[in-house]
Protein backbone atom coordinates (compact mmCIF):
# COMPACT_ATOMS: atom_id res chain seq x y z
CA UNK A 1 0.00 0.00 0.00
CA UNK A 2 0.53 3.55 -0.28
CA UNK A 3 -0.18 5.92 1.63
CA UNK A 4 0.13 10.29 1.28
CA UNK A 5 2.89 10.60 4.12
CA UNK A 6 4.65 8.32 1.63
CA UNK A 7 4.03 11.02 -1.35
CA UNK A 8 4.54 13.57 0.78
CA UNK A 9 8.00 11.68 1.61
CA UNK A 10 8.98 11.11 -2.16
CA UNK A 11 8.02 14.77 -2.99
CA UNK A 12 11.13 16.01 -0.13
CA UNK A 13 13.35 14.85 -2.54
CA UNK A 14 12.09 14.75 -6.03
CA UNK A 15 14.11 18.89 -7.02
CA UNK A 16 17.41 17.16 -6.34
CA UNK A 17 19.31 15.80 -9.43
CA UNK A 18 23.08 15.73 -9.82
CA UNK A 19 24.61 19.35 -11.00
CA UNK A 20 26.31 17.36 -13.49
CA UNK A 21 23.00 15.80 -14.98
CA UNK A 22 21.38 19.06 -15.35
CA UNK A 23 23.81 20.75 -16.82
CA UNK A 24 24.31 18.05 -19.58
CA UNK A 25 20.55 18.21 -20.33
CA UNK A 26 20.76 22.23 -20.17
CA UNK A 27 23.85 21.87 -22.86
CA UNK A 28 21.68 19.48 -24.91
CA UNK A 29 18.14 21.66 -25.09
CA UNK A 30 20.70 24.87 -25.91
CA UNK A 31 22.30 22.45 -28.55
CA UNK A 32 18.83 21.25 -30.59
CA UNK A 33 17.96 25.20 -30.06
CA UNK A 34 20.50 26.19 -32.16
CA UNK A 35 19.79 23.33 -34.31
CA UNK A 36 16.54 23.71 -34.79
CA UNK A 37 15.80 25.86 -38.08
CA UNK A 38 13.35 28.58 -38.70
CA UNK A 39 10.45 26.29 -40.06
CA UNK A 40 10.76 24.12 -36.60
CA UNK A 41 10.27 27.02 -34.57
CA UNK A 42 7.52 28.01 -36.26
CA UNK A 43 6.44 24.76 -35.92
CA UNK A 44 6.66 24.39 -32.24
CA UNK A 45 5.05 27.76 -32.02
CA UNK A 46 1.64 26.81 -33.61
CA UNK A 47 1.56 23.25 -31.59
CA UNK A 48 2.07 25.25 -28.64
CA UNK A 49 -0.58 28.19 -29.36
CA UNK A 50 -3.16 24.95 -30.45
CA UNK A 51 -2.71 23.83 -26.96
CA UNK A 52 -4.57 26.93 -26.21
CA UNK A 53 -7.76 26.07 -28.55
CA UNK A 54 -8.82 22.23 -26.51
CA UNK A 55 -9.16 24.80 -23.41
CA UNK A 56 -11.09 27.25 -25.82
CA UNK A 57 -13.14 24.80 -27.60
CA UNK A 58 -14.26 23.41 -24.08
CA UNK A 59 -15.22 26.75 -22.83
CA UNK A 60 -17.54 27.17 -25.87
CA UNK A 61 -18.99 23.81 -25.25
CA UNK A 62 -19.80 24.67 -21.44
CA UNK A 63 -21.16 27.88 -22.75
CA UNK A 64 -23.75 26.11 -25.42
CA UNK A 65 -24.23 23.67 -22.60
CA UNK A 66 -25.91 26.24 -20.31
CA UNK A 67 -27.39 27.79 -22.71
CA UNK A 68 -29.23 24.31 -23.86
CA UNK A 69 -28.10 24.25 -27.10
CA UNK A 70 -26.93 20.62 -27.34
CA UNK A 71 -26.28 20.27 -30.95
CA UNK A 72 -22.94 23.22 -30.65
CA UNK A 73 -22.35 21.76 -27.34
CA UNK A 74 -21.36 18.41 -29.03
CA UNK A 75 -19.54 19.98 -31.66
CA UNK A 76 -17.04 21.52 -29.32
CA UNK A 77 -16.75 19.31 -26.67
CA UNK A 78 -15.77 16.76 -29.40
CA UNK A 79 -12.53 19.05 -30.23
CA UNK A 80 -12.14 18.82 -26.51
CA UNK A 81 -12.31 15.80 -25.99
CA UNK A 82 -10.12 14.41 -28.77
CA UNK A 83 -7.31 15.81 -27.20
CA UNK A 84 -8.33 14.49 -23.78
CA UNK A 85 -9.22 17.86 -22.65
CA UNK A 86 -10.58 17.64 -18.80
CA UNK A 87 -13.66 16.26 -18.40
CA UNK A 88 -14.68 17.19 -22.26
CA UNK A 89 -15.16 13.32 -22.88
CA UNK A 90 -17.88 12.61 -19.93
CA UNK A 91 -19.89 16.05 -20.63
CA UNK A 92 -19.50 14.55 -24.45
CA UNK A 93 -21.20 11.55 -23.73
CA UNK A 94 -23.78 12.94 -21.78
CA UNK A 95 -24.81 15.77 -24.59
CA UNK A 96 -24.87 12.76 -27.16
CA UNK A 97 -27.24 10.34 -25.03
CA UNK A 98 -29.53 13.48 -24.06
CA UNK A 99 -29.59 14.30 -27.76
CA UNK A 100 -30.64 10.96 -28.35
CA UNK A 101 -33.01 10.57 -25.89
CA UNK A 102 -35.26 12.09 -28.22
CA UNK A 103 -36.14 9.47 -30.15
CA UNK A 104 -37.18 7.72 -27.66
CA UNK A 105 -40.68 9.26 -27.68
CA UNK A 106 -40.58 10.86 -31.26
CA UNK A 107 -42.39 8.72 -34.49
CA UNK A 108 -39.50 6.17 -35.67
CA UNK A 109 -38.55 6.35 -39.33
CA UNK A 110 -35.51 3.86 -40.40
CA UNK A 111 -33.67 7.52 -40.87
CA UNK A 112 -34.58 8.55 -36.91
CA UNK A 113 -33.18 5.06 -36.01
CA UNK A 114 -29.58 5.39 -37.86
CA UNK A 115 -29.55 8.65 -36.05
CA UNK A 116 -30.38 7.58 -32.79
CA UNK A 117 -27.88 4.65 -33.28
CA UNK A 118 -25.23 6.95 -34.03
CA UNK A 119 -25.53 8.66 -31.19
CA UNK A 120 -25.60 6.00 -28.65
CA UNK A 121 -22.48 4.48 -30.12
CA UNK A 122 -21.15 7.74 -29.84
CA UNK A 123 -21.89 8.48 -26.85
CA UNK A 124 -20.71 5.11 -25.68
CA UNK A 125 -17.19 5.81 -26.95
CA UNK A 126 -16.71 8.57 -24.75
CA UNK A 127 -18.27 7.04 -22.05
CA UNK A 128 -15.91 4.67 -21.92
CA UNK A 129 -12.74 6.87 -22.82
CA UNK A 130 -13.80 9.08 -19.49
CA UNK A 131 -14.25 5.99 -17.42
CA UNK A 132 -10.69 5.49 -18.95
CA UNK A 133 -9.50 9.16 -17.43
CA UNK A 134 -10.78 8.49 -13.89
CA UNK A 135 -14.51 8.92 -14.13
CA UNK A 136 -15.44 5.86 -12.57
CA UNK A 137 -19.70 7.01 -13.10
CA UNK A 138 -19.20 6.92 -16.89
CA UNK A 139 -19.39 3.17 -16.86
CA UNK A 140 -22.41 3.40 -14.69
CA UNK A 141 -24.15 5.34 -18.00
CA UNK A 142 -23.24 2.51 -20.28
CA UNK A 143 -25.80 -0.45 -20.09
CA UNK A 144 -28.64 1.44 -19.23
CA UNK A 145 -28.47 4.12 -22.03
CA UNK A 146 -28.32 1.46 -24.49
CA UNK A 147 -30.90 -0.72 -23.19
CA UNK A 148 -33.42 1.61 -23.51
CA UNK A 149 -32.21 2.56 -27.21
CA UNK A 150 -32.95 -0.87 -28.02
CA UNK A 151 -33.56 -0.81 -31.57
CA UNK A 152 -35.31 -3.94 -31.28
CA UNK A 153 -37.94 -2.21 -28.77
CA UNK A 154 -41.83 -1.14 -29.97
CA UNK A 155 -41.89 2.03 -31.51
CA UNK A 156 -44.38 4.65 -31.86
CA UNK A 157 -45.43 4.35 -35.24
CA UNK A 158 -46.00 7.82 -37.52
CA UNK A 159 -49.55 8.97 -38.06
CA UNK A 160 -49.59 10.91 -41.71
CA UNK A 161 -46.88 11.83 -44.03
CA UNK A 162 -45.53 15.42 -43.53
CA UNK A 163 -47.79 17.52 -45.00
CA UNK A 164 -44.68 19.14 -46.89
CA UNK A 165 -43.57 16.12 -48.49
CA UNK A 166 -46.80 16.05 -51.35
CA UNK A 167 -46.09 17.90 -54.52
CA UNK A 168 -48.09 21.17 -54.70
CA UNK A 169 -50.88 21.13 -56.85
CA UNK A 170 -50.14 23.14 -60.18
CA UNK A 171 -52.53 25.88 -61.45
CA UNK A 172 -55.63 25.00 -63.60
CA UNK A 173 -54.52 25.75 -67.31
CA UNK A 174 -55.63 29.03 -68.32
CA UNK A 175 -56.82 27.36 -71.78
CA UNK A 176 -58.91 24.61 -70.78
CA UNK A 177 -56.63 22.04 -70.50
CA UNK A 178 -54.59 19.62 -72.97
CA UNK A 179 -58.11 18.59 -74.84
CA UNK A 180 -58.81 22.39 -75.38
CA UNK A 181 -55.40 23.26 -76.48
CA UNK A 182 -55.06 20.61 -79.45
CA UNK A 183 -58.60 21.20 -80.48
CA UNK A 184 -58.35 25.48 -80.62
CA UNK A 185 -54.50 26.32 -81.73
CA UNK A 186 -51.95 25.45 -84.00
CA UNK A 187 -49.55 23.00 -84.04
CA UNK A 188 -46.67 25.42 -82.86
CA UNK A 189 -48.69 27.41 -80.32
CA UNK A 190 -49.89 24.32 -78.51
CA UNK A 191 -46.06 23.12 -78.43
CA UNK A 192 -45.03 26.33 -76.71
CA UNK A 193 -48.15 26.32 -74.50
CA UNK A 194 -47.42 22.45 -73.48
CA UNK A 195 -43.85 23.47 -72.20
CA UNK A 196 -44.55 26.03 -70.31
CA UNK A 197 -48.09 24.46 -69.00
CA UNK A 198 -47.36 22.30 -65.67
CA UNK A 199 -50.94 21.46 -65.73
CA UNK A 200 -51.29 20.15 -69.26
CA UNK A 201 -48.05 18.31 -68.67
CA UNK A 202 -49.43 16.41 -65.66
CA UNK A 203 -52.76 15.67 -67.91
CA UNK A 204 -50.09 14.04 -70.36
CA UNK A 205 -48.66 11.97 -67.91
CA UNK A 206 -51.82 10.68 -66.35
CA UNK A 207 -52.32 9.54 -69.91
CA UNK A 208 -49.57 7.37 -69.95
CA UNK A 209 -47.28 10.08 -72.23
CA UNK A 210 -50.11 9.72 -75.00
CA UNK A 211 -51.73 12.39 -76.52
CA UNK A 212 -55.45 12.14 -75.76
CA UNK A 213 -57.50 11.14 -79.25
CA UNK A 214 -59.62 14.07 -80.67
CA UNK A 215 -63.11 12.06 -81.00
CA UNK A 216 -65.08 12.31 -83.40
CA UNK A 217 -62.27 12.89 -86.41
CA UNK A 218 -61.33 15.52 -88.12
CA UNK A 219 -63.82 16.52 -91.26
CA UNK A 220 -61.60 15.39 -94.54
CA UNK A 221 -60.65 18.53 -95.52
CA UNK A 222 -59.12 19.88 -92.34
CA UNK A 223 -57.16 17.15 -91.97
CA UNK A 224 -55.47 17.30 -95.84
CA UNK A 225 -54.72 20.83 -94.43
CA UNK A 226 -52.09 19.05 -91.86
CA UNK A 227 -48.54 19.55 -92.80
CA UNK A 228 -47.23 15.81 -93.78
CA UNK A 229 -49.79 14.26 -91.57
CA UNK A 230 -47.94 15.44 -88.32
CA UNK A 231 -51.45 16.86 -86.93
CA UNK A 232 -52.82 13.43 -87.32
CA UNK A 233 -49.81 11.45 -85.53
CA UNK A 234 -50.23 13.83 -82.95
CA UNK A 235 -54.22 13.78 -82.50
CA UNK A 236 -54.57 10.26 -82.95
CA UNK A 237 -52.19 9.69 -80.37
CA UNK A 238 -49.84 7.19 -82.70
CA UNK A 239 -48.55 7.34 -86.08
CA UNK A 240 -49.77 4.29 -88.27
CA UNK A 241 -47.31 4.97 -91.13
CA UNK B 1 -5.67 14.30 4.03
CA UNK B 2 -2.15 15.53 3.39
CA UNK B 3 -1.13 19.30 5.05
CA UNK B 4 -0.22 20.27 2.04
CA UNK B 5 -4.14 20.92 0.74
CA UNK B 6 -4.03 24.53 2.93
CA UNK B 7 -0.16 25.08 1.46
CA UNK B 8 -0.27 28.88 -0.07
CA UNK B 9 0.24 29.32 -3.70
CA UNK B 10 1.26 32.80 -2.93
CA UNK B 11 4.61 31.20 -1.71
CA UNK B 12 5.02 28.86 -4.30
CA UNK B 13 4.74 31.85 -7.10
CA UNK B 14 7.40 33.81 -5.11
CA UNK B 15 9.20 30.40 -5.74
CA UNK B 16 8.45 30.39 -9.13
CA UNK B 17 9.84 34.06 -9.70
CA UNK B 18 12.78 34.07 -7.99
CA UNK B 19 14.10 31.73 -10.61
CA UNK B 20 13.48 33.61 -12.78
CA UNK B 21 16.49 35.19 -12.72
CA UNK B 22 18.10 34.03 -15.42
CA UNK B 23 16.49 30.16 -17.86
CA UNK B 24 19.41 28.33 -15.97
CA UNK B 25 18.66 28.66 -13.06
CA UNK B 26 14.57 28.06 -13.86
CA UNK B 27 15.77 25.11 -15.71
CA UNK B 28 17.48 23.93 -12.77
CA UNK B 29 14.61 24.70 -10.13
CA UNK B 30 11.69 22.89 -12.79
CA UNK B 31 13.23 20.17 -14.85
CA UNK B 32 13.84 17.36 -12.24
CA UNK B 33 10.57 18.08 -10.89
CA UNK B 34 8.96 18.17 -14.14
CA UNK B 35 10.61 15.05 -15.76
CA UNK B 36 9.70 12.96 -12.71
CA UNK B 37 6.36 14.10 -12.56
CA UNK B 38 5.90 13.39 -16.40
CA UNK B 39 7.86 9.76 -15.80
CA UNK B 40 5.40 8.96 -12.74
CA UNK B 41 2.30 9.59 -15.82
CA UNK B 42 3.78 8.58 -19.18
CA UNK B 43 4.04 5.61 -20.87
CA UNK B 44 7.26 5.30 -21.94
CA UNK B 45 10.10 6.98 -19.86
CA UNK B 46 11.33 8.12 -23.20
CA UNK B 47 7.92 9.66 -24.02
CA UNK B 48 8.15 11.58 -20.13
CA UNK B 49 11.81 12.97 -21.06
CA UNK B 50 11.06 13.86 -24.51
CA UNK B 51 7.70 15.92 -23.55
CA UNK B 52 9.85 17.78 -20.64
CA UNK B 53 12.80 18.47 -23.26
CA UNK B 54 10.51 20.15 -25.64
CA UNK B 55 8.34 21.72 -22.92
CA UNK B 56 11.44 23.34 -21.82
CA UNK B 57 12.64 23.80 -25.18
CA UNK B 58 9.44 26.32 -25.65
CA UNK B 59 10.04 28.01 -22.27
CA UNK B 60 13.54 28.83 -23.57
CA UNK B 61 11.81 30.30 -26.39
CA UNK B 62 9.14 32.34 -24.88
CA UNK B 63 11.83 33.49 -22.04
CA UNK B 64 10.70 36.76 -22.53
CA UNK B 65 6.87 36.21 -22.21
CA UNK B 66 7.44 33.77 -19.42
CA UNK B 67 8.81 36.66 -16.93
CA UNK B 68 5.67 38.52 -17.05
CA UNK B 69 4.09 35.30 -16.11
CA UNK B 70 2.59 35.54 -12.41
CA UNK B 71 2.77 31.73 -11.97
CA UNK B 72 5.77 30.59 -15.16
CA UNK B 73 5.67 26.69 -13.21
CA UNK B 74 2.36 26.37 -13.33
CA UNK B 75 2.82 27.26 -17.03
CA UNK B 76 5.30 25.07 -17.23
CA UNK B 77 3.43 21.90 -16.06
CA UNK B 78 0.05 23.40 -18.34
CA UNK B 79 1.70 22.81 -21.43
CA UNK B 80 4.21 19.17 -19.97
CA UNK B 81 0.83 17.71 -18.92
CA UNK B 82 -1.16 18.59 -22.47
CA UNK B 83 1.26 17.36 -24.77
CA UNK B 84 1.78 14.37 -23.21
CA UNK B 85 -1.91 14.07 -23.00
CA UNK B 86 -2.23 14.81 -26.88
CA UNK B 87 0.86 12.54 -27.47
CA UNK B 88 -0.34 9.47 -25.56
CA UNK B 89 -4.21 9.91 -27.12
CA UNK B 90 -2.60 9.07 -30.63
CA UNK B 91 -0.75 6.12 -29.17
CA UNK B 92 -4.15 5.05 -27.73
CA UNK B 93 -5.82 5.56 -30.77
CA UNK B 94 -2.96 3.51 -32.73
CA UNK B 95 -2.55 0.69 -30.03
CA UNK B 96 -4.57 -1.12 -28.01
CA UNK B 97 -5.28 0.52 -24.69
CA UNK B 98 -3.92 -0.52 -21.61
CA UNK B 99 -6.05 0.06 -19.15
CA UNK B 100 -4.66 -1.72 -16.19
CA UNK B 101 -1.33 0.22 -16.64
CA UNK B 102 0.35 -3.21 -15.96
CA UNK B 103 2.50 -2.69 -19.55
CA UNK B 104 4.10 0.12 -17.82
CA UNK B 105 5.73 -1.75 -15.03
CA UNK B 106 8.34 -2.92 -16.85
CA UNK B 107 9.39 0.53 -18.57
CA UNK B 108 9.59 1.95 -14.91
CA UNK B 109 12.79 0.23 -14.06
CA UNK B 110 14.56 1.76 -17.18
CA UNK B 111 13.37 4.96 -15.69
CA UNK B 112 14.99 3.60 -12.54
CA UNK B 113 18.29 2.36 -14.26
CA UNK B 114 18.88 6.10 -14.67
CA UNK B 115 17.44 7.90 -12.56
CA UNK B 116 18.34 7.82 -8.66
CA UNK B 117 14.95 9.37 -7.40
CA UNK B 118 13.23 6.75 -9.16
CA UNK B 119 15.31 4.12 -8.51
CA UNK B 120 14.60 5.05 -4.48
CA UNK B 121 10.45 5.30 -5.54
CA UNK B 122 9.93 2.86 -7.93
CA UNK B 123 6.99 1.54 -5.83
CA UNK B 124 5.27 4.93 -5.58
CA UNK B 125 5.88 5.67 -9.46
CA UNK B 126 4.67 2.59 -10.28
CA UNK B 127 1.61 2.65 -8.25
CA UNK B 128 0.87 5.98 -9.85
CA UNK B 129 0.92 4.72 -13.44
CA UNK B 130 -1.36 2.29 -12.12
CA UNK B 131 -4.04 4.44 -11.57
CA UNK B 132 -6.26 6.30 -14.26
CA UNK B 133 -5.39 9.25 -15.98
CA UNK B 134 -7.34 12.27 -14.02
CA UNK B 135 -6.03 10.27 -10.68
CA UNK B 136 -2.41 10.16 -11.70
CA UNK B 137 -2.31 13.68 -12.82
CA UNK B 138 -4.06 15.18 -9.43
CA UNK B 139 -2.33 12.81 -7.19
CA UNK B 140 0.94 13.63 -8.92
CA UNK B 141 0.58 17.23 -8.86
CA UNK B 142 -0.85 17.59 -5.26
CA UNK B 143 1.85 15.32 -3.78
CA UNK B 144 4.68 15.16 -5.85
CA UNK B 145 4.54 18.52 -7.22
CA UNK B 146 3.45 20.14 -4.25
CA UNK B 147 0.72 22.23 -5.67
CA UNK B 148 -2.49 23.12 -4.01
CA UNK B 149 -5.69 21.89 -4.46
CA UNK B 150 -7.07 24.90 -6.21
CA UNK B 151 -3.65 25.02 -8.18
CA UNK B 152 -3.97 21.63 -9.25
CA UNK B 153 -7.30 21.96 -10.88
CA UNK B 154 -6.54 25.39 -12.33
CA UNK B 155 -3.61 23.98 -14.50
CA UNK B 156 -5.57 20.74 -15.66
CA UNK B 157 -8.89 22.66 -16.48
CA UNK B 158 -11.11 20.82 -13.58
CA UNK B 159 -13.57 22.28 -10.93
CA UNK B 160 -11.72 22.30 -7.52
CA UNK B 161 -14.32 19.50 -6.65
CA UNK B 162 -13.74 17.59 -9.33
CA UNK B 163 -9.91 17.26 -8.32
CA UNK B 164 -10.86 16.49 -4.96
CA UNK B 165 -13.08 13.45 -5.96
CA UNK B 166 -10.06 12.30 -7.89
CA UNK B 167 -7.30 12.95 -5.54
CA UNK B 168 -9.78 10.80 -2.94
CA UNK B 169 -10.29 8.03 -5.62
CA UNK B 170 -6.29 7.81 -6.35
CA UNK B 171 -5.70 7.42 -2.65
CA UNK B 172 -8.28 4.97 -1.94
CA UNK B 173 -6.92 2.99 -5.06
CA UNK B 174 -2.73 3.40 -3.52
CA UNK B 175 -3.91 2.20 -0.44
CA UNK B 176 -5.43 -1.06 -1.40
CA UNK B 177 -2.77 -1.98 -4.04
CA UNK B 178 -1.19 -4.84 -3.34
CA UNK B 179 2.33 -6.18 -4.45
CA UNK B 180 3.79 -2.89 -3.78
CA UNK B 181 5.61 -2.23 -0.19
CA UNK B 182 5.12 0.94 1.44
CA UNK B 183 7.90 3.38 1.06
CA UNK B 184 8.96 3.26 4.78
CA UNK B 185 8.56 -0.46 4.68
CA UNK B 186 11.14 -0.24 1.21
CA UNK B 187 13.33 2.38 3.03
CA UNK B 188 13.92 0.28 6.22
CA UNK B 189 15.13 -2.51 4.06
CA UNK B 190 17.74 -0.54 2.59
CA UNK B 191 18.64 1.25 5.76
CA UNK B 192 19.15 -2.56 6.57
CA UNK B 193 21.09 -3.56 3.66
Amino acid sequence: MITGEDLIAAAATIGSMPQAALSQRLGQLEEERRRRSGIAAVRQSAELDSLDLDEAAYQLARQHHADGNLAAAARWYRAAAANDYADAALLLGNVLEQLAEKYLTGPSTRASVRDELSLVTEAARWYIEAYGAGHLEAAERVDPMIARHDPNRVRPVPAEPPPHGREPEPAACEDGGLQAVLEESELEAAVRHFRDCVACQQELISHGGLLPTIRPSPPLDSVTALPLGIRHCVISGGCHG
Amino acid sequence: MSGNTERDSQGRGCQARLSLVSFPSFYQQYYPVLVRYLISQAHGTRFAEDVAQETMLAAREKWEDLLTYERPDAWLFKIAIRMLRRWEYKVRQECSYDGDGDGTVGDVGVAAATDDWVNQHVDIVTGIRSLPRRQAEVIALHYLADYTITDTAEILGISAGSAKTHLHRALDHLKRLEGIPAVSASAEMRDAS
